[in-house]
């Protein structure tokens, strides 16, 4: 690496721009992170005003302190977490199935699987007929509904076939005079050598099923189930209404009591639930290097 | 021990139903039945004879199967919200926690209804998510006996209704409710849900009820513009009594920097885009597109036609030109900033000035109702609640699957006193108690819920799964308002209900006032409203902020007419004429 | 190896040629085991629910059945009321401005940022700026509107900046001209870093003895971006330009929602949030599905067509 970025060296005043231009890009996208982060740890009055710009006005845990004691929110964190793990084995593993049939050389139908696989991203059903179907497999209020509807993409198949595509027909003919059969030539070709990709649709569900609330605010009703996001989401949401629109008495009185205490509480939560991605992520950084980028390629 | 003359309940029996069927729930089941085993045969015969529906039919059948085991009480499965409330010392506390915890008013709630023969069993659904769930439960069919309405629109009610999934409440209570819930529903101060009647004769749903009394007057309670007295008071200026005057004093404001921070940021909050923000009050306007003419007229239109509709424009384009106006619409920051001069709210609130930020030392924030008089021949109106009034938001409706039977007793005991009582104070020794008569609640308690009781109704309430029967004492509540020390808050309020007469008054939301709306009045009005609304409000805005030219009024006024503007006031008038 | 580019259609005309052979319509049966549960699963979670778009054609009330006797059958009424709208110009009119400035800048500034990056040697300090720049990403929408609300207040962050600059002191959340660029500034700041990923290791997979023989021929810092590093990334350029076209009439609506107000509704409504406050807020099912199959179509046929053009110019596309 060091080598190479020595043989392009050139002005260097135009190279500290280039310095100065990059820390300037890192300071503006982190900078909402602190932000959030002084908001979390100042006085509730001052939190809700949102004007606290470069160092916390006051200083309070107590947000923190009632988020650990919080047992719906650690309920809602085992969830999640048990959503990205099973997602992420179910997509892999199903995703790279179809995208091994797809690259096998002799398919029957294949056009015709190609637009199977293709109207779906443009078009679906809405709302409701989704509801219907989930209620009439028994899905509804149920954990799996997170799992089963999710246990496939369309895009991640089209990535993880254009990866196929790069193994040479040489290794799977090769593999085939061996005497592997079908099942053979994936496990022995295209699994090892698929890792990077892999890598890659494994973060990209990570991140996703991390991030994910709507199908959960559809097909979940009770918070048993429910992962992080929508908890998040409920106490953002629960503080964002406006007084004068509140048309009755009781409300506009609790609307007002909501809004000093959970002023501060929200941005708490929103640092709690994104560390542990925030945390993760230059980790997974690696496998992106290899898998992301030869993956979106068709040559 | 600090206390409050509470707002919400004198039990004046005269006024929540008739004197007869009165009292509390054991003696009303005298009255009606000799004994209370006999009360169920009771209402089993008048069933039958009087069934008109099959599923009447059905629930009187199965009442004489459950005869044979009397003790066992009927089930009343209710889809409703778990809504919250905030405990003075900054908790939530949501009803599930207690419906699970050891609330002693949810047991109390409960083991009244076991008294009835009533067990509730709920579906809480968070509040945030509420709507969806009913929308896709409605979808995918309903499997519950009482539903909370909230956030299922017009035209899926009238479905819901067709389909027959719905039941018609007022048989409920015709041919299972005890007489004074009969009576309350049809002549009492229940009867405003016979507004709700649809086309078929039939009552759906219910909603919370709200009677307002001051000394004998039913009165509703004003929601309109609120200026911050202490800034007055710093800049020794009266309160303002014409508009004129509100322009020097909102001024005065920020020149004078009353709020001590050294910017001219002293702003008062009027929306833009609407009429309902006090300010078009003072120029004689109703509240929303369409409104009354005035307080007593049968008759609607829309501020648009009004006379004051030009003057309000060109003071609200004075206030924006002299930058006095908070043009962030949502959030609350400007107020919780100590920015804020003037807003709406109800003039008897006094939960907004804890919000509010003030540097040490400075006097206590104090918002205070105004009305001021725009000195053209127009006279301002207040926007006040109707006195016996129905929130429209908070409905709850039963299904055709439920027990008619159980429902019929769980409306008698929805509108008995003792109902209103646990709802509004809780549970007196625990909650409130009584001195010399009258009702005062006990506000520091380590208790949460007891916390809650002293600054909310109970969480079953509202938004929740139940209705709301409220007795509001105006006058017990000017009085606590006095004891707590909000003079100046009690004063325009104590002259509005002591000079009742002499006020113009407008009414604060008209919807609530008007029949349920047909098939084809749903339609045309959503139909209408979808450019309409965008229209006017975005038209307010710009003439206010002079982007857009009153020159060309007519045009716009020939523009909102060719929108269907016309059509939505005749809609509303065909309505309101229904509920005569 | 040579017919391998033009890939599916080469493949197929081999196949046709060719008499399937028994050991291939094993083979194929075998295959489409491994496919089964996926292939049903598709079927299953998107096909199925499909139907669901004939409410589209009816006056559709939420617990009816979609092809009960009651159904009442209304055509093509819901898109007429849509494209017949009084607003239905302007809605589009917003929608595609939006989209433009997303593309021109939502789409350019990874490309630039990954080129920039690209530059920075100390690889510590690379990995930092990369790493902080995909944060934003993860905020949630809400909080990202309600700091952008805060910012552009009148004396906000971002207007303390912009009057600094020369600009009278305003609050720019109801400033219409200012509405197009702050959406797409704000658009632009959460998701660059995240997009950059892809373009960064692109480029890091270019062979360095292209940058070595270009030194060589003393080509400068901007030469080499230009000729080998551009070129490098040229074919995912094209990919993800593909199915941003297609994306070009759902722009982020939940932002919108959040930040419009009446002042701005003549920029910022956009059919996103039109069908949000007739459908969703009025129970308006038909008509949001109208207008969502509308666009749909739309995006499909932008997105083919883009891929035809791409497949035509740069041999590359999606399928």
């Amino acid at each position: 690496m060091k080598k190479k970025n020595k043989v392009r060296e050139g002005n260097p005043a135009i190279t500290v721009l280039l310095y100065i231009a990059a820390g300037a890009m890192a300071f503006i996208t982190l900078y909402p992170m602190y932000y959030v982060l002084i908001l979390s740890l100042s006085e509730p009055q001052f939190a809700a005003t949102m004007k606290v710009y470069t160092w916390p006005k006051g200083f309070n845990l107590g947000a923190y302190e009632i988020l650990v004691k919080d047992a719906k929110m650690w309920r809602a964190y085992a969830n999640t977490f048990l959503y990205v793990v099973c997602n992420t084995v179910l997509v892999v593993t199903t995703c790279t199935l179809v995208a091994y049939g797809l690259s096998y050389k002799n398919l029957i139908g294949r056009k015709f699987l190609t637009m199977f696989l293709l109207v779906p991203m443009y078009f679906s059903g809405g709302m409701i007929p989704h509801f219907l179907l989930i209620m009439k497999l028994g899905l509804y209020d149920s954990p799996l509904s997170q799992i089963i509807p999710a246990a496939f993409s369309i895009w991640d198949i089209i990535l993880i076939r254009s990866f196929f595509r790069t193994i040479p027909d040489s290794l799977v003919d090769a593999a085939k005079i061996d005497g592997a059969g079908v099942l053979q030539v994936l496990t022995n070709v295209f699994l090892p050598l698929g890792k990077p990709i892999f890598a890659v649709i494994a973060v990209y569900t990570i991140v996703s099923t991390w991030n994910s609330w709507f199908n959960a605010m559809i097909y979940l009703p009770h918070t048993t189930w429910q992962p992080l996001q929508l908890h998040l989401r409920r106490v953002l949401v629960s503080s964002s209404q406006t007084l004068s629109q509140v048309m009755d008495q009781a409300a506009a009185r609790e609307a007002a009591a909501k809004e000093l205490s959970n002023a501060q509480l929200q941005y708490a939560m929103i640092i709690f639930t994104s560390l542990p991605v925030l945390a993760a992520y230059p980790f997974f950084q690696r496998y992106f290097v290899k898998g992301m980028v030869l993956g979106s390629l068709k040559e | 021990m600090k206390k409050e003359k509470v707002l919400a309940v004198i039990l004046a029996a005269a006024m929540t139903m008739g004197l007869a069927a009165c009292g509390s729930g054991e003696s009303a089941k005298t009255t009606t039945a000799q004994t209370t085993a006999a009360q169920t045969t009771a209402a089993q015969t008048t069933a039958a004879s009087t069934t008109t529906t099959a599923a009447a039919k059905e629930e009187a059948a199965a009442e004489t199967t459950t005869q044979a085991e009397p003790k066992e009480p009927d089930v009343i499965r209710i889809l409703g919200v778990d809504r919250s409330g905030t405990d003075t010392d900054g908790r939530v506390v949501y009803l599930s926690d207690w419906v699970n915890g050891d609330s002693k008013m949810w047991q109390r709630l409960a083991s009244d209804l076991l008294e009835k023969g009533i067990v509730l069993e709920l579906d809480l659904i968070a509040e945030d998510q509420y709507n969806t769930v009913v929308q896709t439960q409605i979808a995918a069919g309903l499997d519950c006996d009482m539903l909370n309405l909230q956030g299922v629109d017009s035209k899926t009610r009238l479905n819901l209704v067709k389909q027959g999934i719905l039941a018609p409440v007022n048989q409920i209570w015709e041919n299972y409710s005890q007489e004074s819930t009969k009576e309350f529903y049809t002549t009492g101060n229940g009867s405003v849900m016979l507004r709700d009647k649809m086309e078929d004769g039939n009552v759906y749903w219910l909603s919370p009820l709200t009677v307002g009394d001051y000394e004998g007057r039913v009165t509703g309670s004003v929601k309109g513009a609120m200026i911050r007295k202490d800034w007055l008071d710093k800049l020794n200026l009266p309160i303002p009594q014409t508009t004129d005057e509100l322009y020097d004093a909102l001024l005065a404001f920020q020149t004078q920097d009353v709020n001590g921070n050294g910017v001219a940021d002293e702003v008062a909050r009027a929306g833009l885009g609407s009429f309902n923000n006090g300010v078009a009050q003072f120029f004689g306007l109703g509240t929303d597109l369409v409104c009354f003419t005035d307080y007593d007229s049968d008759v609607l239109t829309s501020p648009w036609y009004m006379d004051g509709v030009k003057d309000y424009i060109l003071f609200m384009k004075r206030l924006y030109d002299a930058g006095l106006l908070d043009l962030a619409e949502s959030g609350n920051t400007a107020k919780v900033e100590n920015r804020l001069s003037l807003f709406t709210s109800w003039w008897t609130e006094t939960w907004e000035e804890p919000t509010v930020l003030t540097p040490e030392g400075a006097a206590p924030v104090n918002y205070v109702g105004i009305s001021c008089d725009p000195g053209n021949g127009i006279e301002p109106v207040i926007p006040i609640q109707d006195g016996i009034q129905k929130n429209a938001n908070y409905q709850v409706g039963f299904t055709t699957q439920a027990n008619q039977e159980a429902v019929g007793r769980l409306l008698d005991y929805l509108t008995s006193d003792e109902y209103g009582l646990l709802t509004e104070c809780g549970i007196e020794g625990y909650t409130y108690e009584v001195v010399d008569g009258e009702i005062t609640k006990i506000r520091d308690s380590d208790i949460s819920e007891v916390q809650i009781m002293s600054v909310l109704p109970a969480l079953w309430t509202n938004n929740a799964i139940l209705p709301r029967l409220e007795i509001a004492d105006r006058k017990a509540g000017l009085d606590s308002l006095l004891e707590q020390g909000w003079t100046d808050k009690e004063a325009p309020n104590r002259d509005l209900f002591e000079n009742y007469d002499s006020y113009a008054l407008t009414r604060l939301s008209v919807s609530e006032e008007l029949a349920v709306a047909t098939e084809e009045e749903t339609q045309r009005s959503s139909d209408i409203k979808a450019d309409l609304d965008t229209y006017y409000s975005e038209l307010l805005t710009k003439l206010i902020m002079g982007q857009q030219s009153m020159d060309d009024w007519d045009s716009y006024i020939a523009d909102m007419k060719d929108l269907g503007l016309d059509e939505l006031i005749e809609i509303y008038q065909a309505r309101y004429d229904r509920t005569k | 190896m040579l017919h391998r580019k033009k890939t599916g259609n080469g493949e197929t005309e081999v196949m046709k040629k060719k008499k399937y052979g028994r050991g291939i319509v094993k083979e194929n049966l075998q295959v489409y085991a491994l496919m089964l549960p996926t292939l049903l699963l598709i079927f299953t979670f998107c096909y199925l629910p499909m139907y669901g778009v004939i409410i589209a054609f009816q006056d559709y009330v939420p617990g009816a059945a979609f092809l009960g006797s009651d159904v009442k059958w209304v055509g093509l009424k819901w898109f007429k009321q849509f494209i017949g709208g009084h607003y239905f110009q302007r809605l589009l009119k917003n929608t595609v401005t939006l989209s433009i400035l997303e593309l021109i800048f939502g789409f350019t500034a990874p490309i630039l940022f990954a080129l920039l990056l690209d530059q920075i040697r100390h690889l510590r300090f690379k990995k930092f700026v990369q790493t902080a720049s995909y944060m934003p990403y993860f905020i949630s929408t809400v909080v990202v509107a309600g700091m952008v609300i805060s910012f552009t207040d009148v004396n906000g962050l971002i207007t303390n900046m912009l009057t600094a600059l020369g600009f009278p002191r305003q609050n720019w959340r109801v400033n219409s001209a200012a509405f197009p660029w702050i959406y797409t500034f704000t658009n632009v700041w959460k998701s660059f870093g995240f997009g950059s990923i892809l373009y960064c290791s692109v480029i890091s997979s270019i062979d360095p003895g292209l940058y070595e023989a270009a030194k060589l021929d003393g080509a400068n810092r901007w030469q080499q971006a230009w000729h080998i590093t551009l070129p490098g990334i040229k074919a995912v350029i094209a990919i993800k330009l593909i199915t941003t076209v297609g994306s070009i009439l759902s722009v982020n609506s939940n932002f919108i929602l959040l930040y419009y107000l009446p002042a701005t509704y003549d920029v910022a409504d956009v059919i996103g949030t039109y069908t949000y406050r007739l459908g969703i807020l009025e129970g308006q099912y038909s008509y949001t599905t109208a207008a969502g199959v509308f666009t749909s179509v739309i995006a499909f046929a932008l997105t083919y067509l883009a891929n035809k053009v791409s497949n035509k110019l740069a041999d590359v596309g999606l399928w």
